[in-house]
């Protein structure tokens, strides 16, 4: 920070004094608790105690040694600091003293000989004759202003030095308030300067749970400058820290607790640390939420109301149906992790607060597993659906189980992108590919992360529905991305530049798609949606096409499953059934793909158009004559 | 496995020690106030401040684990006489 120009001398040198004998008693009493400490080992160490205990003992002891001393050294450095900043401070203000006195002579001394020049001026200049003696006053005058402008001139060149000088001491302070002396190995960090990057990966390697602490605490934002770090990078850091067996360490829970809104969501570390950090968001966002929905509630005051008549009240319904609307999101991820099933504990992998709020669940070890399968849903996807999403996502994962009891299998319910509304009220989003681009960056990156972390290389598998086909055909474009295999139902479209399987980054591409069928009026015997979404130009490619070269499976029923009658993942009992539905011929060669048993997918048959179809196009055919079957 | 031998009072004097120890270490919030006005330089005492805050978090860590390694040494005493009383009182 720069010095104050009118005030060079500003602060206290007493007070600056009276703060380093604070911290020089301080430092004694530290030297005197380390002294303490060693006695208490020395003691400890002889024939009274030995044991296991005893070692533990000991070596808890020695852990905070460094820590004890660096505090010592640390605050008998900063004492030194404030007194020979103190001593600076205090001769520049002495200094600045008596500049201003002299500046306050000089300025009385120039008024008063400006004031004698203008009198001996006029005496001078006579209307008739010139006064001589008074002339040569004027001169002299004139001169000792000129004189007394150099000095005053003089004095502002040597406040100008102060400030030179106070701006030196502050330097030289602040340099020794911030040496190795003082911070230890945070000295790296003193300063304005925003390490990022792999810069600040290297920085924070190596150092302790306390150290992480103590930086963690002074600088709470220091780790936003990792978002967007190389995953391998970060990977290798955080694997780095494990604690005995992969165990979370002492330093990774300071990091979760410290930074859980970037450790949650940082590719590269762990799943099960994400987990632990996103929770503690989650519990955060919804404590946040339900205060908004309380504080929505209330009504806006008399006085707001008769003065912004429709204006407030209006503004008031939306502001608490965001409110509304945001809970619900968060509660439906929530519920969603609360779940208890037999395929063990969910784990949050991700998860942003929003809005909207974004998150994904992963059934299973992500950590371990050794088949990973990213479900991606598509339009009017929200958090609030997240429940019904990893159930669809626990119903892939029963199906992988069933069909390879070896392998340990983990799915994950993928809402980690912004899906578009469902027309006409959720706008007409789901045309374009905006959000779908936007999604495929974000699900590029969790694969990417996903690779990182499980260098031992398991299967890793995309299922996408609906637009989320549109949205991952975007990520596995991606040059660095890469699955083994891409599962496509109910697709909306791939984008029009993917025109077949091989442009898409993975070795095996399938495609299931249900019977086309015009929404409400064949509602409940096929898909009334997907083929309205590859009407779009921006999305149009059809997987199923055979012409695409993806391996196509059959979801209409077979084999004694059930066919899908409806364009969703899920649908209620008795109504029909959805692409992910226990049961459905859809499931089942969905598992079958993700296994890697792709070889036994039932097969595709085209069933070309319905009845009705078919009769509307006879009809137009025949120049509008009905149909009659 | 190391042989096991415990003097009681020798660990309950270790731990007291160490918990007394522990007792000195804290900084006060004094040592990460804002001192802008005595320091009479923003960017002095924000270095102070900065060093102040990290020198506390240091000193409640190194104070929380020597009360848990003097509590533990307490504990180790306790449980070890009540062990003897009982092993005794069965003889």
């Amino acid at each position: 920070m720069a010095v104050d120009p009118q005030n060079p001398g500003a602060g206290e040198p007493w007070a600056i004094r009276v703060s380093a004998a604070a911290r020089e008693q301080k430092a004694a009493r530290l030297r005197g608790a380390q002294t303490a400490v060693s006695l208490a080992v020395a003691d400890a160490s002889g024939p009274g105690w030995t044991g296991d205990t005893q070692t533990a003992f000991t070596g808890a002891i020695a852990t905070t040694t460094p820590d004890l001393v660096l505090l010592a050294d640390g605050l008998e450095a900063q004492a030194a600091a404030l007194r020979s900043y103190a001593d600076q401070v205090q001769h520049i203000k002495d200094q600045q003293t008596a500049l201003e006195v002299r500046r306050d002579d000089l300025d009385g001394s120039l008024a008063t000989a400006r004031a004698q020049w203008l009198q001996a001026t006029q005496e001078a200049n006579g209307h008739y004759v010139t006064d001589q003696v008074a002339a040569r006053r004027a001169d002299a005058l004139s001169r000792d202003i000129g004189d007394l402008k150099d000095d005053i001139a003089g004095v502002a060149a040597g406040w100008d030095g102060l400030v030179a000088d106070r701006a030196r001491a502050d330097a030289v302070c602040v340099a020794a308030l911030s040496t190795p002396a003082v911070l230890g190995r945070l000295a790296v960090f003193a300063g304005a300067i925003t390490p990022s990057g792999q810069k600040l990966l290297d920085l924070l390697t190596g150092l302790s749970a306390t150290d992480l602490k103590a930086l963690l605490t002074a600088r709470p934002d220091l780790l936003e400058g990792l978002a967007g770090a190389d995953a391998e990078a970060v990977a290798r850091w955080w694997s780095g820290m494990n604690g005995t067996g992969g165990e979370i360490s002492a330093a990774q829970a300071a990091l979760i607790l410290l930074a859980p809104r970037v450790i949650g969501n940082l590719e590269g570390v762990a799943y099960r640390a994400r987990d632990q950090a996103n929770r503690m968001v989650l519990e955060e966002e919804l404590a946040a939420a339900k205060a908004a929905v309380s504080a929505a509630e209330e009504m806006p005051s008399f006085w707001d109301m008769l003065l912004g008549g429709e204006r407030v009240m209006n503004a008031h319904a939306l502001e608490y149906a965001a409110a509304r609307e945001r809970l619900e999101h968060l509660r439906g991820i929530a519920a969603a992790l609360a779940v208890v099933s037999s395929t063990g504990p969910r784990s949050l992998v991700s998860f942003s607060g929003g809005p909207p709020a974004l998150g994904a669940v992963a059934i299973s070890d992500l950590d371990t597993a050794s088949t990973v399968t990213f479900a991606v849903p598509g339009m009017g996807s929200t958090g609030a659906g997240m429940l019904a999403w990893a159930t669809s996502a626990e119903n892939i994962y029963v199906g992988q189980a069933r069909l390879d009891g070896s392998a340990q299998h983990a799915v994950v319910a993928w809402i980690g992108y912004e899906a578009p509304g469902v027309p006409p009220t959720g706008g007409f989003g789901v045309l374009g590919t905006e959000l779908a681009s936007a999604g495929g960056d974000r699900l590029a990156s969790a694969l990417q992360g996903f690779d990182a972390v499980r260098t031992d290389q398991p299967r890793l598998n995309v299922l996408a529905h609906s637009y989320g086909t549109t949205t991952s055909a975007f990520a596995l474009t991606q040059p660095g991305v890469h699955v083994d295999a891409f599962i496509s139902i109910g697709s909306a479209g791939l984008p029009a530049a993917v025109t077949s399987a091989g442009a898409l980054h993975a070795t095996e591409v399938y495609a299931g798609q249900a019977q086309d069928v015009i929404p409400f009026l064949e509602a409940g015997s096929g898909d009334q949606w997907a083929w309205v979404g590859r009407g779009s130009t921006a999305h149009p490619v059809n997987p199923i096409d055979v012409e695409f070269g993806a391996t196509r499976f059959g979801v209409d029923g077979g084999a004694g499953y059930y066919a899908v009658t409806d364009h969703s993942t899920a649908v209620s009992a008795g109504e029909g059934y959805g692409y992910l539905d226990l049961g459905t011929e859809s499931l089942e060669n969905v598992a079958l793909a993700a296994v890697g048993a792709g070889q036994d997918v039932s097969a595709y048959a085209d069933p070309g158009l319905t009845d009705l179809q078919q009769a509307w196009i006879d009809s137009l055919t025949r120049g509008g004559a009905p149909y009659v079957r | 496995m190391a042989d096991l031998v415990i003097d009681g009072a020798l660990l309950r004097s270790v731990a007291d020690r160490v918990t007394t120890a522990a007792a000195e270490i804290a900084l006060d919030a004094s040592y990460s106030a804002s001192l802008d006005a005595e320091l009479g330089s923003s960017a002095v005492a924000s270095a102070l401040r900065d060093a102040g805050i990290q020198q506390r978090v240091r000193a409640d860590a190194v104070a929380h684990s020597l009360l848990e390694v003097g509590a533990s040494a307490a504990a180790s005493a306790a449980a070890f006489e009540q062990t003897d009383r009982r092993l005794s009182g069965g003889l």
